[in-house]
């Protein structure tokens, strides 16, 4: 994924994101989570992701 | 009078002083007695740089402006992006300079007084009407002693945002306007930090705020931050308002040494131009045009460009060596570039001041995801100022043969090199703006065919092998082999307007003529 294509695909993401409403955010990231998610190789490219995220939320709740 | 600038800032004084390199006469019409207050516009790119080197005003401004190559970005207190502007030691300039604009307008307002009385500046004097017939424009003028008509072949509005002369011809500016507001301080206080771009998104020292900070000369840091939406922008330039924040954020970045408030003004996102910058005689440029937002200093920086198009189409026209038809190229290219530079603008505004809960949500995912992954980094980078392809642009000539890059293609600004020449080196960016140049990649005695453009106008630069030591101009002009030839015309505002392999200048004279150049 080029800069250019990343900073196109955001843009693209918080539109339709803007369109779909704040009551439905969680929602509709989950969605396209999901559908990102499915197309890697396996599940060893999704799970550190999901770890490392998962200990950014983390480190967060514990420093407030 | 040849021309008309309405306003003297620093599109308007740049514009005359260029105008007067091409030895046509103007006068600068500015409502202000001199020079403006407050920093304004800071950052001097690159090619902006080389406009003002044409216009004779490069001297001081790299004296006085410090020279920067990237920034970085935090979140709270953690930094999440370093970048940095393509630069190197070979350069002519620093990709960026800050420095304030009324230190552009005094070196762009020094140079024209250099030039043999051909521009000439009204001080303290306002534009209060307008009238243009097929022959001219009669512009009327109120000066301190009293009311005059100045009859002009040309009139540029130079005016900014709240153009008179926009007004006078009843034209609007389309587009969108940002909600989020910062206000724009400069304080004075020494500090030994590099010069950089700084950035801070939700810092400590003022929570859910974004602040940006910038070195200037004088120990001048400027200081942009946003305000919270529900607050009123009046209170907010109040220095009791102001000065606290800017207490914390020094306190937290550890700048203790003593300061003082010199400017407060207060900014909000605009993307609006006209759909038209040539009525008649009349053009418009700079802000008068267009408005941009402040993110990627596409501001200034833009208006600067439209100078450097406009001023070598007017001279061209006025002296009778082109076709009236070619200022109308001056609106489609410099309306083209507006429309880039503002759907860049708003990339960054919806950034640095999201406009909806998606815009604001996605953008504490980024910083947050940036921390640890590198990947996403590039979205904080604030996409700085760069010039804009004409792509599509009726002054371009097809390509000819076998280029291997497209850095040089017709529409794109001519790549900068380093040069021998027989008086000791220099850069191929100096060669311009002035007139069309033909770069002549050859080996060895030109041919006479060659050197006889420059009885058509045409300047004509031989650059073979050993003048280009480095190989920057092959590399860059897209030359498959040290050994290759070939022709590369350039437009005196420094843009590429066609390349031919080989060294027949009789296509080039032939894309030349098409367009009714008839020096």
């Amino acid at each position: 994924m080029t800069d250019d294509d990343l900073d196109r695909s955001y843009s693209a993401l918080c539109e339709a994101l803007a369109s779909v409403g704040e009551q439905r955010a969680q929602l509709f990231l989950s969605m396209v989570c999901l559908s990102l998610m499915a197309r890697y190789e396996s599940a060893a490219d999704v799970l550190p992701l999901i770890a490392n995220v998962q200990a950014q939320c983390a480190a967060e709740v514990a420093g407030e | 009078m040849p021309v008309l600038i309405a306003g003297g800032g620093p599109v308007g004084l740049t514009l005359a002083a260029l105008l007067a390199r091409h030895g046509i006469a103007s006068v600068v019409i500015e409502a202000d007695p001199g020079y403006c207050t407050g920093s304004r516009a800071i950052c001097v790119s690159r090619r902006s740089q080389e406009i003002l080197g044409w216009a004779g005003a490069d001297k001081p401004l790299v004296a006085t402006g410090l020279p920067w190559t990237g920034g970085r970005s935090y979140w709270r207190d953690t930094e999440v992006l370093r970048f940095e502007m393509p630069s190197e030691a070979t350069q002519r300039f620093a990709p960026m300079i800050n420095i304030q604009q009324f230190y552009v307008e005094q070196f762009a307002h020094e140079a024209l007084l250099h030039a043999d009385g051909l521009a000439q500046v009204c001080w303290s004097t306002r534009v209060t009407g307008l009238r243009q017939n097929g022959e001219s424009a009669d512009v009327e003028v109120e000066l301190p002693q009293g009311r005059a008509t100045v009859q002009a072949d040309h009139v540029v509005a130079c005016d900014g945002g709240r153009s008179t002369v926009r007004e006078l011809l009843g034209l609007q500016l389309e587009g969108t306007q940002y909600e989020g507001r910062y206000v724009i301080v400069d304080i004075v206080q020494k500090t030994r930090r590099p010069v950089e771009r700084l950035a801070w998104f939700d810092p400590p020292s003022n929570p859910g705020s974004t602040i940006l900070m910038h070195r200037q000369p004088g120990d001048v840091w400027r200081i942009d931050y946003q305000i919270r939406d529900d607050e009123d922008p009046a209170q907010a330039v109040k220095p009791e308002n102001v000065l606290p924040r800017v207490r914390s954020h020094l306190a937290m970045i550890g700048e203790d040494a003593p300061w003082a408030a010199q400017w407060i003004s207060i900014y909000n996102a605009k993307c609006l131009t006209l759909a038209d910058y040539r009525h008649g005689r009349v053009f418009f440029a700079g802000d008068a045009a267009h408005l941009v937002p402040i993110f990627g200093v596409r501001g200034l920086n833009s208006g600067l460009d439209d100078a450097g198009n406009l001023a070598w189409k007017l001279a061209s026209v006025i002296d009778g060596e082109a076709p009236d038809a070619l200022l109308d190229t001056y609106s489609t290219e410099r309306l083209h570039a507006a429309r880039e530079n503002i759907a860049y603008g708003a990339k960054s505004t919806e950034f640095m001041a999201p406009p909806n809960f998606a815009f604001k949500l996605m953008r504490e995912a980024t910083l947050r995801l940036a921390v640890s992954d590198e990947t996403v980094r590039s979205l904080i980078n604030p996409r700085q100022t760069a010039p804009i392809e004409y792509e599509g642009s009726p002054l371009n000539e097809t390509q000819h043969g076998e280029w291997v890059n497209a850095l040089a293609q017709p529409g794109l600004p001519a790549p900068e090199a380093l040069l021998e020449g027989t008086r000791g080196s220099f850069h191929l960016s100096q060669c311009f703006g002035k007139e069309f140049v033909c770069l002549v990649f050859g080996d060895g005695a030109l041919p006479q065919a060659v050197t006889e453009l420059a009885g058509h106008g045409i300047a004509v630069l031989d650059i073979p092998p050993q003048a280009d030591s480095l190989g920057q101009a092959r590399e860059r002009y897209g030359l498959p082999a040290a050994q290759a030839y070939g022709l590369v015309l350039v437009r005196p505002d420094g843009y590429v307007m066609g390349r031919w392999r080989g060294l027949d200048p009789g296509p080039l004279l032939a894309a030349f003529k098409k367009r009714g150049f008839a020096p």
